[in-house]
């Protein structure tokens, strides 16, 4: 059998940033990635430029869900902020080795690793960012 | 040797995604059975999914049936999938550029690539009443097949 589709959002503070950590679990496809589509417009418009997707309890993505990927990648990148990926099973990742995904979203390993990536791209910004003199 | 074909099973199904699990469910059991690998099951699963949520989102009317009809034997499976949507444009034999799409970050356009990397074959027709039909074949690898 399959699992019922679920998504939870978890908000992050990391440092400066604001992420929202957005845990899929089930089958992301033609049936339900428009719930994944409405999830993450809702955030966006709220203002939520970084995303951490969990991914650990998904069990399936066709197109329809690595468009919603996608999308949402383009929009927060226009905007300057970020998604990362966490806790990818085998079998997404075979899926995201055959399309090329993964040379475009980076996937960690464990949350730790990915929220300290989070940080270290805010110190940097940080780092590089005017000095604010006047 | 000689490959055993199974009678064709067909499938009349509501254009409507709810319908994409339990085929998934039944290529990826047929596909094990046939002797293909876990991960061989799910990348065919994946490209027959490709298949039918094209036919359910371009393939007709809401009333309109589409035909899932699998035949296998010793050496291969073969999916083919219709529907009375109108007719596919040229783009199905086009080359998929993936590294335009992927810089681009373009949301759609990757099914019919999918099944194309996935599967041996994938090839479509136009009948004379007007059906779209797509066949994609598998082979079992040759060791696979032999050991059967």
């Amino acid at each position: 059998m399959w699992k019922k589709f679920e998504l939870e959002t978890i908000p992050v503070k990391v440092d400066s940033i604001s992420v929202q950590k957005v845990r899929i679990s089930g089958y992301l496809d033609s049936s339900t990635f428009p719930q994944l589509q409405e999830l993450l417009d809702s955030l966006l418009r709220q203002g939520n430029h970084f995303y951490l997707l969990d991914l650990e309890n998904l069990d399936y993505i066709s197109s329809a869900g690595l468009g919603v990927l996608m999308g949402i990648l383009r929009e927060v990148r226009e905007k300057e902020g970020d998604l990362k990926i966490v806790n990818m099973s085998e079998k997404i990742e075979r899926v995201f080795y055959l399309l090329g995904f993964s040379r475009l979203m980076k996937v960690y390993s464990s949350e730790e690793e990915a929220l300290q990536a989070f940080a270290n791209r805010d110190q940097e910004r940080q780092q590089e960012a005017p000095e604010d003199r006047f | 040797m000689t490959a055993h074909p199974t009678a064709p099973i067909e499938f009349r199904i509501p254009p409507r995604a709810e319908v994409l699990g339990p085929i998934r469910v039944f290529v990826r059991d047929l596909s094990r059975q046939l002797g293909f690998t876990e991960d061989q099951a799910d990348l065919i699963v994946l490209a027959v999914d490709e298949a039918l949520a094209n036919a359910i989102r371009h393939g007709g009317s809401a009333e309109d049936s589409l035909v899932v009809r699998v035949r296998s034997d010793q050496r291969r499976i073969e999916v083919v999938v219709e529907d009375r949507g109108r007719e596919f444009a040229q783009t199905f034999d086009q080359p998929f550029a993936l590294e335009d799409h992927l810089q681009e970050m373009k949301t759609h356009g990757l099914g019919l690539h999918i099944m194309k990397t996935v599967m041996d074959s994938v090839v479509y027709q136009r009948t004379s009443d007007h059906r779209n039909v797509v066949t994609l074949v598998k082979h079992l690898p040759v060791a696979s097949a032999a050991s059967q």
